[in-house]
Parts: C-alpha cells; sequence; structure tokens
C-alpha cells in the first residue's frame, strides 16, 4: 500500500539528493572499489566487500528511509529496520564469518547477467531515467545511496560469488526487487520494471546455482 | 355553471403559483435557495453537514514545497468555495494533516470546516499523543470528529476518545473501517457502543454495508460517512469510456463523478461522502454532486443496473 502518488515519491528522491550532495560521490567511490574487488578475486574481497555494502544498506536505512521518507509513509521505519538488517547481515556473513568465499569472474551467461546488472544499476538506470522519462538529475536514484540500484549491484556482486553466493544474504535485495514492481505499478514508473525484473532474475539464477550441481545452460 | 367558475377560479390560482414560482425562481433568492447545498443531519445531535465532503489519503500527502502546496490551497479553496465541510484525514496519510492545517491556515480558517481525523495505532499512549499532534497540526484547539482507524485497539482508544469529548476537545467520535473488512465485528462496536460516526467503504459497485450497517446505523441514531467512493479511482476508469445515460440530466450529473457521487448520498442512512483528489478541476465536478435533484429510490435502482450493464 503506497501512501503517496509517483510525483511525490520523486520529490522525497530530489529532497533526499539535495540533502546528502556530495556525499553521492562517497558512495560511488564505495560501489567502484566492492565491484573492482569482486572481479579481482583477491583473497579478502568478500570481506571488503560485505563491509562496503554492508555499510552502504545501513545508510539507506537510516538516512533514506528513517529521514526523507519517514514524513511520508507510515511504514519507513520498519522499511529503515529491514535495509539496516540487510546491512548488517552483509557484514556478518561476508566480512566476520567469510560466507562470500572467493568473488571472481565465474563466466558464463552469470557472468555476463553479473556485467549487465553492474553497468544497469551504476551508470544506465539514472541516465535511462533521464533520456526517456526527463526526469530532471535531482530526482533519480542512484546506486550506493538509493535502494532500487544498490538492491540491485547487491545481487550483481553476490553472483561473482564462487563456488556459489550465499543465499542468505539475497532474500532481501530479492524481496525489494519485488517491491519496486510493485512500487512502478503503484507510482506509474514504468522505468521502475527494469531493475524490478533484473533483480528477479539475478535471484532466480542464485537459487539455480544453490541446488544445481551443474548449470551447464547457466555457464553455456 | 358553479363548477364551471370553480375550476376557472383554481385554473387562475395555479396559474398564479406557477408565474410566482417561476419568479422566484428567477430572483436571486429563489436561485440562491434552490442552489442551497445538500445536507444531512448528524442524528445525534442534529447539527446538518454537507453531504459531500473529501479525503486525503495520497493526495494530500505532499511534501512542503510552492508548487504541491499552492495546489492544495487551491483545492481546499475550491472545496469551500462550493459549499464543502467534512474534510477526513489520519496520522496515516503521511503529512496529509500537516498540508490540510498549512493550506487551512492561509485560507483563515473557513468556518465551514468539520475537521475529522483518526487514531492509527495499537498502541494506548500512542494513541493519546496521536491526538496531541491532531490538534496541533489541525491548528484548533478542537477536532469535530475524532475516529478509531481501522477499528485498531478500539476499547482503548474509544476510553480515550470519551475522555478527549468530556474535555472538549473532540465534538463527536466514531470508528473506521474500509474495503469491505471486518463488518462483522465493526456491528458488534455499533450495537454495543455510543457512537457518533462511522466510516465504511460503500460505492456503487461496493453495496455489502446495505444489508446490515446501513440500517443498523439509523436504528441506532449514527451518522456515515462513505469512503472509497470511486474505489480510488478505479471506477472512474472503468466507466469514463462510456456515456452517461440521459435520464442523468433529470438528477444533473454532468459526470461520472456526479453520477458516482449522488448514487452514494442519495442512500437515505448515509451522511455523507468523502472523494479525494489532487486536481482542482476534479474537486469542482465532485462538488457539483452537492447540488440540484437527487435520485430517488427507483433511479438508484436504474443506476444500479445502468452501471452493471457496462
Ligand atoms: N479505513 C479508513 O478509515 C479509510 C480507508 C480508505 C479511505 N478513507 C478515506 O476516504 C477517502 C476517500 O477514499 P480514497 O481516497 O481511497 O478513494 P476515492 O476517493 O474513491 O478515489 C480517489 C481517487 O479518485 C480520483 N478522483 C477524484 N475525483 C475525481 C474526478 N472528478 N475525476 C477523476 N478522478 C477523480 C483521484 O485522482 P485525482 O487526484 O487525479 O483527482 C484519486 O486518485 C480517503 O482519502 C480517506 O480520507 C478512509
Amino acid at each position: 500500500m503506497l501512501p503517496f502518488d509517483g510525483p511525490t515519491w520523486l520529490a522525497i528522491l530530489e529532497q533526499y539528493n539535495q540533502a546528502i550532495w556530495p556525499l553521492h560521490g562517497v558512495a560511488a567511490l564505495c560501489v567502484l572499489a566492492a565491484i573492482a574487488l569482486a572481479f579481482s578475486g583477491a583473497r579478502f574481497a568478500g570481506h571488503a566487500i560485505g563491509v562496503l555494502l554492508g555499510v552502504l544498506w545501513i545508510w539507506i536505512g537510516l538516512i533514506f528511509f528513517g529521514g526523507s521518507v519517514a514524513p511520508f509513509h507510515f511504514a519507513a521505519e520498519e522499511l529503515a529496520g529491514v535495509f539496516v538488517a540487510q546491512g548488517l547481515m552483509m557484514v556478518l556473513a561476508l566480512t566476520v564469518m567469510g560466507r562470500g568465499g572467493i568473488f571472481g569472474w565465474p563466466g558464463g551467461r552469470t557472468g555476463v547477467l553479473a556485467v549487465v546488472l553492474v553497468v544497469y544499476a551504476v551508470a544506465a538506470h539514472p541516465l535511462l531515467g533521464h533520456l526517456l522519462t526527463d526526469t530532471p538529475w535531482s530526482q533519480l536514484s542512484y546506486v550506493g545511496v538509493a535502494p532500487a540500484p544498490t538492491m540491485l549491484l547487491t545481487l550483481a556482486l553476490l553472483l561473482l560469488a564462487l563456488p556459489r553466493p550465499p543465499l542468505i544474504v539475497a532474500i532481501i535485495p530479492f524481496l525489494w526487487a519485488l517491491v519496486t514492481g510493485y512500487m512502478a505499478a503503484g507510482l506509474g514508473l514504468a522505468l521502475e520494471y527494469i531493475p524490478a525484473t533484473l533483480g528477479v532474475a539475478a535471484f532466480a539464477v542464485m537459487v539455480v546455482r544453490r541446488f544445481q550441481r551443474s548449470e551447464p545452460w547457466l555457464d553455456g | 355553471m358553479i363548477d364551471r367558475r370553480r375550476s376557472r377560479r383554481s385554473f387562475l390560482k395555479l396559474a398564479a403559483a406557477s408565474a410566482a414560482g417561476w419568479w422566484a425562481s428567477l430572483s436571486p433568492a429563489g436561485f440562491a435557495a434552490e442552489r442551497e447545498p445538500h445536507r444531512k443531519p448528524i442524528p445525534s445531535s442534529g447539527e446538518r453537514i454537507p453531504v459531500i465532503g473529501m479525503g486525503t489519503w495520497i493526495t494530500f500527502n505532499v511534501p512542503d514545497a510552492p508548487g504541491p502546496m499552492a495546489v492544495r490551497r487551491e483545492i481546499l479553496g475550491r472545496f469551500f468555495a462550493r459549499g464543502g465541510g467534512m474534510i477526513d484525514s489520519s496520522p496515516m496519510y503521511g503529512r496529509a494533516e500537516a498540508v490540510v492545517g498549512d493550506c487551512l491556515r492561509a485560507l483563515d480558517r473557513p468556518e465551514a470546516l468539520f475537521s475529522a481525523t483518526k487514531i492509527w495505532t495499537r498502541s494506548t499512549s500512542t494513541g493519546r499523543e496521536q491526538h496531541a499532534d491532531s490538534l496541533d497540526l489541525w491548528g484548533a484547539g478542537r477536532l469535530d470528529l475524532q475516529q478509531v482507524h481501522n477499528l485498531q485497539n478500539w476499547q482503548a482508544h474509544l476510553e480515550t476518545l470519551r475522555e478527549r469529548r468530556e474535555a472538549g476537545e473532540v465534538r463527536y467520535i466514531g470508528i473506521t473501517t474500509s474495503h469491505g473488512r471486518r463488518h462483522d465485528e465493526m456491528e458488534r462496536i455499533m450495537r454495543s457502543e455510543d457512537l457518533d460516526f462511522v466510516q465504511l467503504t460503500y460505492n456503487i459497485l461496493d453495496r455489502e454495508a446495505e444489508q446490515r450497517l446501513l440500517p443498523l446505523a439509523t436504528e441506532r441514531g449514527i451518522a456515515v460517512i462513505a469512503n472509497r467512493p470511486f474505489r480510488q479511482k478505479a471506477l472512474i476508469e472503468r466507466f469514463e469510456d462510456h456515456p452517461l445515460p440521459d435520464w442523468a440530466a433529470e438528477i444533473e450529473c454532468e459526470n461520472w463523478p456526479q453520477f458516482l457521487l449522488k448514487f452514494i448520498v442519495s442512500h437515505p442512512d448515509v451522511t455523507c461522502a468523502i472523494p479525494a483528489t489532487s486536481v482542482v478541476a476534479h474537486m469542482g465536478e465532485n462538488m457539483g454532486a452537492l447540488y440540484g435533484p437527487m435520485p430517488d429510490a427507483a433511479m438508484r435502482e436504474r443506476m444500479v443496473a445502468w452501471v452493471g450493464d457496462l
């Protein structure tokens, strides 16, 4: 149940973007570092990615939902709690317990999907929003500071976890992909269907990888 | 002979009466009398309120920015200029109460205002806080109507509301539900508690309340507010591509929103409907339903049959 319409959602994003500017730059640095680490295959990559993504999820929970969304949404506190919980789980699972295993290029279609997701989350999401829907830059969602692209980036990097990603930290991002689809319909923001669909697809691939020993169609 | 004289006299009387009526209807006073907004009494007090009010869910949950605030001021301005009274809100509706309060201050608090809000929480103490916040946000020392939203923790909240009524902070108290949910529980509360108002979903397609709740409201002397009159726009979207029936002109309906609203408020047990809008022109359309002839029982049946065939 969404208590606001599309223009109000965009106005909330605008107020938030203006309030946190220029922290988008810091978030972008965290994101780029996490991407580089994931593809590098470095031994400590999983531990570092856990902290980097964990901090971003906690930030979005506390500052975006707990601060900017709170006056407009009766469930903002609960949403903030969910994002903070995801952040803590990332830190716990990947950094403290080392459950991410090693990160690296998985090859095949999984690798291609991960790259598509990363490119979409980092650049294509705001670019398409601006070019196709004429949305001002100030009202767009940016990776690392807004929920939808951060959800997508998280799922993308988890696809790079070898031999297979820890599913437990993919559940909230998957649920948020569903919420993103619901918001696309309820707020009349058609472009939001893209991250929603990509997020669901990424989770489906993870589930298949988790429960199948060999997945030739994914590695193809 | 006598008969013919008598009939001539009565014809002359009738003609004079019609001419006088015609003249009265042309004179500004007659016109004003004819264009009086429809009002219905609150059974517990006899106070009469306009049958079209307004809701604020989604439509008034906007940021404190010049553009959206100016539109909301204009919507409220149009609402009061066209004879509106009741504004319904809730702490659940985000910034809606704050926005309404700001707009009312900008409009110098129109006298016709009938403020209606809710307590929306399971916690009894938070309920008390919400009531105090609402008094603040609406900028009034007193609210006209305070309701228990969706029957949440209604026993405790009704206690609070009775206390606040005693203290002069609320004039009327009530309970709400929507989407046809929890009608059985609402019925039990209506039978056992002393309420001024109930709020429930009633529109041309959602008519379940006609079975028990509406007659019970009249029996118990409770005013009824109809929420979701357009099923949150779904009804308008469903019907807008179809023309109105010719006979809609008999009840002065120029558009579907007026047709749908007149259906609701012409039910003898319904006190008012509270459509929500974020568009000034839509407010103008909706307030049109406050004037002109209302459908009678036969016409109401015809209305139901007509939309059933679409
Ligand atoms: N449990 C509860 O207590 C409860 C539950 C539900 C609702 N309510 C109350 O009841 C109120 C009304 O219900 P609602 O807001 O859910 O739904 P509603 O009034 O049935 O429909 C609102 C929608 O109708 C559209 N609309 C209004 N007038 C129009 C017109 N003339 N032409 C075209 N579209 C028009 C509005 O869009 P535009 O903005 O484009 O005009 C808005 O999207 C609420 O605002 C709330 O105050 C209470």
